[in-house]
């Protein structure tokens, strides 16, 4: 991200609000690793974060007026990150299961990632790793709450399940990763 | 494991902090929660990391909502580019025809 201070960013977003395309293309540039180090997180596949980061912004570009700035610009391009990082994976699974299947996984099981299996040997790689092997509903939950901090009611509410499932589902998700992590080690 | 343990266990998952005065006596469960309190902290540090987006993103942005004004020239540019190479090809072939017909 470009290193703005506060008040050359809130101009940015002022004008890119008000339609300056020339605004709005600086912002772009300022977040998109952000946006697609999270749709690549949440998708496990290369090709199509891609495409979720793209149209997370084009969709952003659409709604932009309607930002009022309750959240930071970041949270809110978090938002409709997840909003079409599910879209897209669930039309994806829909329209070709095995041929997704095919991209998803490599001939191992593991799904591909942009680290080296040579990074895997400290825990932030291994970690990592583990993460990118969970089933999509639970990465999406450890994801969102145990990256990037969101509370129980704001990642159930983002993937359109209850609070307790959400919970559920992230126990569940840190069981396998505790045990996964450590049984290597051991 | 004892069955403690494993009831302790499933509790930390959720709660790596828990207060219990079970776990404050067993080196077992203390374990547990250091592992939890490891495993949290590392997905926590994985926020920081970005991983780079690929440079076709910017323009396909761009393109896509038509923020490209030079988009269309280059775009008329190519196809004027192939109208003159065919009409340059035909008037070849004619060409040769003409000159296989006086031949």
């Amino acid at each position: 991200m470009a290193d703005r201070n506060v008040e050359e960013s809130a101009e940015l977003l002022d004008r890119a609000r008000q339609g300056d395309e020339g605004a709005f293309s600086e912002l772009v540039r300022d977040h998109q690793h952000d946006v697609f180090t999270l749709a690549l997180r949440l998708l496990g596949n290369y090709e199509l974060a891609a495409d979720a980061a793209q149209e997370t912004f084009i969709r952003a570009w659409r709604a932009l007026p309607r930002f009022r700035g309750d959240s930071a610009l970041s949270t809110w391009l978090h938002r409709i990150t997840v909003n079409t990082s599910w879209t897209l994976g669930r039309r994806a699974q829909r329209h070709s299961a095995s041929s997704l299947d095919e991209a998803l996984f490599m001939d191992d099981g593991s799904v591909p990632t942009p680290e080296s299996s040579a990074e895997a040997a400290d825990l932030g790689g291994r970690l990592r790793k583990a993460v990118s092997e969970l089933p999509d509903p639970q990465r999406a939950v450890v994801v969102l709450k145990d990256i990037y901090g969101w509370s129980h009611a704001e990642v159930a509410k983002a993937l359109d399940i209850s609070v307790t499932a959400a919970k559920v589902r992230l126990h569940r998700a840190r069981q396998k990763l505790k045990e996964k992590l450590w049984r290597e080690m051991e | 494991m004892t069955i403690a343990c494993s009831v302790r266990s499933h509790r930390l998952a959720g709660d790596p902090g828990l207060h219990d005065p079970h776990i404050a006596s067993c080196l077992r469960c203390q374990a547990e929660a250091v592992r939890y309190r490891t495993l949290l902290r590392g997905l926590a540090d994985l926020r920081t990391e970005t991983v780079p987006a690929p440079p076709s993103l910017v323009p396909l942005v761009a393109s896509g909502l038509g923020l490209e004004p030079d988009q269309p020239k280059k775009a008329a540019g190519i196809e004027a580019a192939m109208a003159a190479a065919g009409i340059a090809a035909v008037a070849g072939a004619v060409a040769l025809w003409r000159r296989s017909l006086s031949a």
